[in-house]
């Protein structure tokens, strides 16, 4: 079965399933309708001019949005959401280990329970960035409405961007959401909060949540099938384990005025956010739910020579978004030279 | 210089060259369609009918070449894309919208106005017919049903020039009648189309230039009767099937054979001849003569001439290029 034909099946089958679910069919047939204005009420002779580039970015981005809220998206987004104070319930007051809740819900310092809440947020921020930037491109191209699109007077670069901006504020919106969740959460049960980290790792978790959406996209641009697997390991597994190596590597050659290089890997990112509120207090292990997180609970982190995660949120941050930025950039290269 | 060199042109392609590695899908070619024109664009499958007009609508870039749009270079997307529409391959809409909600797209990109924007949908939705099912998903129309929206979208924002890749693609015959039809109209009303189309019966009705491409050469290219006349005069490709009422006399055979533009003679019955004919129609018209001459009472002479399908199938057998 060649690939038209494949897509071809699958636009029928979802026709089908369309149909099955609403319980009514539509019948192929012509309706008689005669059109119902004269040639100067319908404005046949109207001439229009394209708008700006900045309009047309604006008309993607808005149209992308409109797409997400019908799609399956949005409901995996709220899904997500209302999870955070689910679980954190049920961490605190159903499991327990030895008799002990899972998290222990009494926080002296708002920011450590705040860390505790979002211990899960490194990797619920890369699987939202690249399930939603890393399949927008690749579903345009596969489902044939770039056909409709990109023939249009209107830049790739407006359709690029304004279709990567609706992704990354969705993203960014759920995990600004997510932190002001985990401070509702929070805030009843401590008496003291350092706001200033508070907000410093909101901005980093948003540089490194650009980044993410950014790489994904990037990847995407030129992909047939999507990128949301390949992007998820590379940042998940991949890179952590990229300067877990190369740390070795380097201070294995006496070369440890390199080492500190790997701290700044973009892939940890929500771990620096998180951890500058504090180290997560879980009583099975204390730490983010990440690959870093986790070797660092069982201490493989520390027995690991030359490796340090960076702490200067400033820094990683201008490197996210430094490195984002050249994503989008390499991206807009492929995308513009791409043939249909 | 004439009027007609003097209009200026639609699109006006010259040395379109375009290359996916070693394998060249157009090579050369040189296309102009001037303002008002119906141009209609033959080829068999593989010519590389889609891949020109996915140069002119920026979905490829070309390799080599120059494409101008309303004399704006194509790669100047957005000035070149204004004022046109178009509908390539058969391109899918987003499946969670409604006809309404794609056409608020399409128009806004264009830069149709809001209040404008209403009318202009209805419109629209109202000559390809589908303005009953503006409300509902495209993901639950059929193929033909969805061509028809797009084929709207192209039509909303008033294009001076409209490129259609197989419009009727996917339409039942009453469909196909239909956006012929509206083809139609827009003719009337002064637009330049370009259309492709494998359907010669479309090119035939509807245009009034074409070209012929095969392996991404233009093979032939110019008004379409011109061209079929053209043809017939060179080919000799007219055949007459004189039938009389009375058995036909050698005398009569000879002189027939002997007349200026008989070849190809053929005795079908004790009535009935057929030949090869390329004369002139006065020389046509002096057969009937010979026929009443020689008293055999004619009973009909059918005339089977070049037609756009012979000439579509002579210029392109074998998958030859034969170059004109």
């Amino acid at each position: 079965m060649s690939r038209e034909d494949r897509i071809a099946a699958k636009v029928e089958r979802r026709a089908a399933k369309a149909e099955a679910r609403l319980g009514e069919k539509i019948e192929d047939a012509y309706d008689e309708s005669e059109r119902t204005m004269s040639h100067d009420e319908a404005c046949r002779d109207s001439v229009y001019s394209t708008p700006s580039m900045l309009t047309q970015i604006g008309i993607c981005y808005m149209t992308q949005m409109k797409r997400f809220t019908k799609q399956r998206t949005i409901w995996t987004v709220l899904t997500l959401l209302i999870a955070i104070p689910v679980l954190y319930y049920v961490f605190t007051e159903v499991l327990t280990v030895n008799g002990a809740p899972l998290i222990d819900p009494h926080w002296n310092v708002a920011n450590i329970g705040m860390a505790t809440v979002l211990a899960l947020a490194p990797v619920i921020t890369i699987f939202l960035s690249t399930n939603l930037c890393g399949a927008m491109l690749p579903q345009e191209f596969n489902e044939r409405t770039a056909y409709l699109s990109l023939p249009l007077p209107m830049s790739r670069f407006s359709f690029y961007i304004g279709k990567f901006l609706s992704g990354f504020t969705l993203v960014m919106g759920v995990t600004a959401m997510a932190y002001g969740i985990a401070i509702a959460i929070v805030l009843p049960n401590s008496n003291l909060a350092y706001t200033s980290n508070m907000f410093s790792s909101l901005m980093t978790m948003v540089a490194g949540v650009f980044f993410f959406c950014a790489f994904s996209y990037m990847l995407s641009a030129k992909s047939k099938r999507g990128a949301t697997m390949k992007s998820l390991l590379i940042l998940l597994i991949g890179l952590p384990i990229l300067a877990f190596a190369l740390s070795y590597v380097f201070y294995t050659v006496n070369m440890d005025v390199l080492c500190p290089i790997t701290g700044y890997f973009p892939c940890f990112i929500p771990d620096v956010a998180v951890m500058t509120m504090g180290t997560p207090q879980l009583s099975m292990m204390s730490g983010t739910a990440s690959l870093y997180g986790m070797l660092n609970a069982f201490g493989v982190i520390s027995a690991l020579p030359g490796f340090e995660l960076c702490t200067d949120t400033v820094v990683v941050s201008a490197i996210a978004m430094i490195l984002g930025i050249l994503c989008l950039m390499r991206g807009y290269h492929v995308i513009s030279r791409r043939d249909m | 210089m004439t009027e007609e060199s003097d209009a200026p042109l639609a699109i006006d392609i010259k040395g379109l060259t375009k290359s996916y590695g070693s394998f060249t899908a157009v090579d050369s070619l040189d296309m102009q369609v001037g303002k008002g024109e119906f141009m209609g664009l033959l080829g068999p499958n593989g010519a590389g009918k889609s891949t020109t007009l996915k140069s002119i609508t920026g979905l490829v870039r070309p390799t080599s070449g120059t494409i101008l749009v309303n004399g704006i270079d194509a790669r100047n997307h957005r000035k070149a894309m204004t004022h046109v529409g178009c509908v390539i391959e058969t391109p899918e809409c987003y499946q969670n919208f409604t006809p309404g909600e794609m056409l608020s797209y399409v128009g806004k990109i264009h830069g149709v106005t809001n209040r404008e924007l209403a009318i202009r949908a209805r419109d629209v939705l109202e000559e390809v017919r589908m303005w009953e099912w503006r409300d509902k998903h495209i993901g639950q129309f059929s193929k033909g049903m969805r061509q028809r929206v797009a084929i709207a979208a192209a039509l909303l924002p008033n294009p001076e020039i409209i490129i259609l890749d197989e419009p009727t693609s996917g339409l039942d015959p009453r469909g196909m009648i239909e956006v012929r039809e509206t083809l139609r109209n827009l003719k009337e009303r002064g637009l330049t189309l370009l259309i492709s189309t494998h359907i010669l019966k479309e090119v035939s009705e509807m245009c009034t230039s074409m070209t012929m491409i095969n392996r991404g050469k233009t093979i032939i290219s110019g008004d379409v009767n011109t061209l079929i006349h053209n043809m017939a005069q060179s080919e000799r490709s007219i055949t007459l099937d004189i039938r009389t009422l009375s058995v036909m006399t050698p005398a009569f055979l000879s002189d027939v054979k002997a007349m200026t533009g008989v070849s190809n003679f053929e005795r079908t019955g004790e009535k009935s001849i057929r030949f090869s004919f390329f004369g002139s129609d006065e020389e046509q018209a002096d057969i009937v003569d010979l026929v009443a001459s020689h008293k055999l009472r004619l009973l009909s002479m059918n005339e089977t001439g070049a037609d756009l399908e012979k000439l579509y199938m002579k210029l392109t057998e074998d998958g030859e290029v034969n170059v004109r």
